[in-house]
């Protein structure tokens, strides 16, 4: 299913772009490859390995968590770094992709520029600010609610490399939560959601509620996040950023559920979460 | 292109087309413990160690390959001489068909190798990859906890 003729093993981004600038073969990226080895590939002769440029790290920096593009799900899962990150949502959510030869494999870069229905580790990004770095003509940073809001695969240009994501560290007083929804640990999401809350004294100071798999790309409803900002939470308030995500989402039907019943599941479930982060942030309700 | 894979310890050079998937470039060149299932990476009959972790194949390109180091069952034991997994999965009646056996030898190898103590969750994790259409897995899942502890000398 391609007419590839040519792979290609950069050591460094200057090289890897060089490659892809010089159009007198059409080129493309290659990570983890788990996407690109099923997917046809057209006229493109060749592909730009960029797994071997040093960009699979996870590292600690200052306030941040900086993690190469090409940092495989695995190591996500099991780095003490994003386990100590917001309640460890990115190493939850990294662990209950697919199963342990594929983790193996696919890489974070792979993951968010190019979106399926159940990409797992873009509501992580959203529910925690990450931004997410570009090169370019220049280095250029995207926070992930504008990387997200469409397709970054058409959104990109194709010698733009995504070199890294990086995340804030999150104060004591915040809770987070991720909810994969699926037939078994591993399979596809019927839904998955990313939550995140911050406190001052008893005070809801900052909430982000990510849904994905329920609409055609993974989402922020800030409508909800305001039902709940400036407030004391309440079992009730709780219940109304539910309802309001609820309303506020046009879900999608697919193999793995109607529109009807995602609705209704998204409400339990972003209410469950929602639990789930204030009593991790260490505020009872 | 030419790619160079060192597989089962052995350095090859190989003229491929790189946009093969690596599945069957592998089986062309006589690999044929690797299995091919599904096609679609779920499950697992088509894994290979890649650089001593599990990667299932069918979901690579040949070019992908290039430089680094492959393990398949050709590799692991002969029929003379076993790997012990492979003796223990026999003795504990693990097999039936054998269709998923190499991939879930493969992944079993990689977990070993990184963990010489696993716990039974730690295995079921670790083939949760390799599906397995006539057994029930139980028999694997304590073939492989047995290999672990004959390893360790306790049995
Ligand atoms: C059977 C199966 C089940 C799966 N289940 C899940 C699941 O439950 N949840 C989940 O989240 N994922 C799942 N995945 C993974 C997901 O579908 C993609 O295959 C994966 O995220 C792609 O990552 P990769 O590193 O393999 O990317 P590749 O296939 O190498 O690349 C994907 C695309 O992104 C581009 N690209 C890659 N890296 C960069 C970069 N750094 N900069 C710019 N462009 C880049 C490539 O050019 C290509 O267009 C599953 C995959 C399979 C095969
Ligand atoms: S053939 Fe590769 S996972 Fe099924
Ligand atoms: S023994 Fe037949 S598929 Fe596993």
């Amino acid at each position: 299913m391609n007419n590839l003729k040519e792979f290609y093993y950069p050591e460094n981004i200057a090289e890897a772009q060089k490659l892809l600038r010089d159009e007198s073969v059409k080129k493309a990226i290659i990570a983890g490859g788990t996407s690109v080895a099923l997917l046809n590939t057209g006229s493109v002769e060749g592909m730009v390995d960029i797994t071997r440029m040093g960009l699979n790290y996870i590292k600690q920096d200052g306030g941040f968590v900086k993690i190469g593009a090409t940092a495989v799900v695995e190591e996500l899962a099991r780095s003490p770094i994003t386990k100590n990150l917001a309640n460890g949502i990115l190493a939850k959510a990294s662990s209950e992709i697919a199963s342990r030869p594929l983790r193996n494999m696919i890489t974070m870069g792979g993951n968010i520029v190019q979106l399926r229905i159940w990409s797992d580790l873009p509501v992580v990004l959203l529910a925690l600010d990450g931004q997410i770095k570009v090169q370019g003509d220049e280095e250029r940073t995207i926070p992930a609610d504008d990387f997200f809001r469409e397709q970054p695969l058409k959104t990109l240009a194709h010698f733009d490399i995504v070199k890294e994501v990086v995340l804030p560290k999150t104060p004591e007083t915040s809770g987070a939560e991720f909810i994969k929804l699926s037939k078994t640990k591993g399979d596809y999401a019927i839904m998955s959601l990313a939550c995140y809350l911050e406190f001052e004294e008893k005070t809801c100071t900052l909430a982000r509620i990510a849904l994905s798999s329920v609409t055609p790309l993974p989402r922020r409803c800030k409508k909800a996040e305001k039902v709940l900002e400036g407030k004391q939470l309440t079992p009730e308030l709780i219940a109304e950023a539910a309802a309001v995500t609820r309303e506020k989402t046009k879900t999608i039907s697919n193999i793995w559920g109607s529109a009807e019943y995602k609705s209704v599941v998204l409400e339990n479930l972003v209410k469950k979460s929602l639990l789930s982060c204030a009593d991790k942030a260490g505020i009872q309700i | 292109m030419i790619i160079q894979v060192k597989i089962n310890g052995i350095d090859k050079e190989w003229d491929v087309d790189p946009g093969m998937i690596l599945l069957d470039l592998l089986r062309d060149k006589g690999y044929k413990s690797i299995k091919r299932g599904c096609d679609e990476g779920y499950c697992g009959a088509c894994t290979i160690l890649l650089d001593g972790q599990a990667a299932k194949s069918c979901v690579m390109l040949a070019g992908q390959a290039h430089k680094r180091s492959i393990t398949t069952v050709e590799g692991l034991g002969t029929m003379d001489e076993p790997h012990l997994l492979q003796k223990t999965f026999v003795e504990h009646g693990a097999v039936q068909c054998g269709y998923c056996i190499p991939g879930m030898l493969l992944s079993s190898k990689a977990l070993l190798d990184e963990n010489p103590n696993p716990t039974e969750d730690d295995v079921k994790e670790a083939i949760d990859g390799n599906l397995c259409r006539c057994t029930g897995y139980v028999k694997q899942i304590e073939a492989v906890l047995d290999t672990a502890s004959i390893m360790r000398g306790e049995n």
